[in-house]
């Protein structure tokens, strides 16, 4: 009786998992749509990222360019010579009329003074004094139209000036 | 991508201008009683509807807070100088920015005439005309005739002077209603006088008169 050459279990094993598979057309059509849609998922989220990274970076100069930039713009030197005066401010469109928002220094000479940088275009204004008294400045022409009472003045700033 | 891009900052720059108009709300609701703010709420709506700036109302109701005038004055001010921006809009040929807008209302309240911003509109079709403007109602502010001030700032305009040079114009006129001295024992003040009988001489320098104010420092 012939003696049956010697079977390795592992070996049968391997060389049963290094077979080809045979997969059906269908099994293999579904597999590489699933691989398609998965790097089309994954590209559709690197664009949204992309895309959100580029607006971030648009947001921020627009941020930069709207909030940072207000020291640009033409520096206007306001003025008042008022020595007995505790306190004076100005108050225009600029600062939205806010009473504590741009005061002025006293100078050695008693003049009392602020130097804001401003929008080009017109704007009105006026210096607050001792905090109750409103005084137009007397260096400026008036702003036509006294709506409230005291008058303003009037001032306008050219663009592309420093 | 680019498409999303465009896209997340339109909606960012809408939710910006929300936020900034929500602001302006609250700063509003901040300084006036209900009533009022309601009043000036309708009027800042109905100036949003026509498309109109609401910037210049809120300003002006905000200084009129800052005067204490009363409530009533505010709101019959706010709602006037609506009709007024929309006068202006149509003098303007139906658009303009905001600052356009808030020039050419001082310039017609200071007598300039209407026909002169058409002028000046059809003249800098494709510029601002905010300087111009702005320069008119400031010559009559310093005593120019409403029609002398518009002929100066239109035959400027019509050479293509730039902004900065119109902006000097007004520089050389001395204002007709200059206090010399507001103070007693004040240093007092010496206002620029008038240049070559209201003819240009150029700007007055920084710092000549020392005191001039607003001046370039």
């Amino acid at each position: 009786m012939p003696e049956l050459p010697p079977i390795d279990p592992m070996d049968a094993f391997i060389a049963d998992l290094q077979a080809p598979v045979d997969l059906s057309a269908l099994a293999t059509a579904r597999i590489m749509a699933a691989v398609r849609a998965d790097a089309a998922r994954r590209r559709r989220r690197a664009r949204t990222w992309q895309a959100l990274a580029v607006a971030a970076v648009v947001v921020l100069a627009i941020g930069i360019a709207v909030y940072v930039r207000p020291a640009d713009g033409t520096a206007v030197q306001f003025a008042l010579p008022v020595p007995a005066a505790h306190e004076v401010v100005v108050v225009g469109d600029f600062n939205h009329w806010d009473t504590h928002a741009t005061p002025l220094r006293r100078t050695t000479n008693g003049t009392w003074q602020t130097t804001v940088r401003l929008k080009p275009g017109a704007h009105v204004y006026s210096f607050v004094v001792d905090g109750n008294r409103w005084v137009a400045d007397p260096a400026a022409p008036l702003a036509p139209g006294s709506d409230f009472g005291a008058p303003n003045s009037l001032v306008t700033v050219a663009p592309g000036t420093t | 991508m680019m498409k999303y891009a465009g896209a997340v900052v339109l909606g960012l720059a809408v939710v910006t201008v929300r936020l900034d108009a929500q602001a302006n709300d609250d700063r509003l609701r901040g300084l006036f009683d209900p009533p009022t703010y309601a009043s000036l709420h309708a009027v800042l709506d109905s100036a949003r509807n026509a498309g109109l700036p609401t910037e210049p109302l809120i300003d002006k109701a905000l200084e009129g807070s800052a005067k204490h005038a009363s409530s009533d004055r505010i709101v019959t001010v706010v709602r006037d100088l609506s009709a007024r921006l929309a006068d202006t809009r149509t003098a303007l040929g139906g658009y303009g920015t905001a600052e356009e807008l808030s020039a050419g209302t001082a310039a017609l309240r200071a007598g300039i005439a209407p026909a002169t911003l058409a002028d000046l509109r059809r003249l800098r079709h494709n510029e601002q005309v905010t300087i111009p403007l702005a320069v008119a109602a400031e010559l009559v502010a310093r005593g120019v005739r409403p029609d002398s001030a518009s002929a100066q700032v239109l035959r400027l305009a019509a050479a293509g002077a730039r902004d900065v040079e119109l902006a000097a114009l007004p520089r050389s006129f001395a204002s007709p209603s200059v206090i010399s001295s507001l103070y007693p024992g004040g240093p007092g003040f010496s206002a620029p006088t008038a240049l070559d009988g209201g003819k240009s001489s150029g700007p007055v320098e920084a710092g000549k008169p020392p005191k001039r104010s607003p001046q370039r420092p």
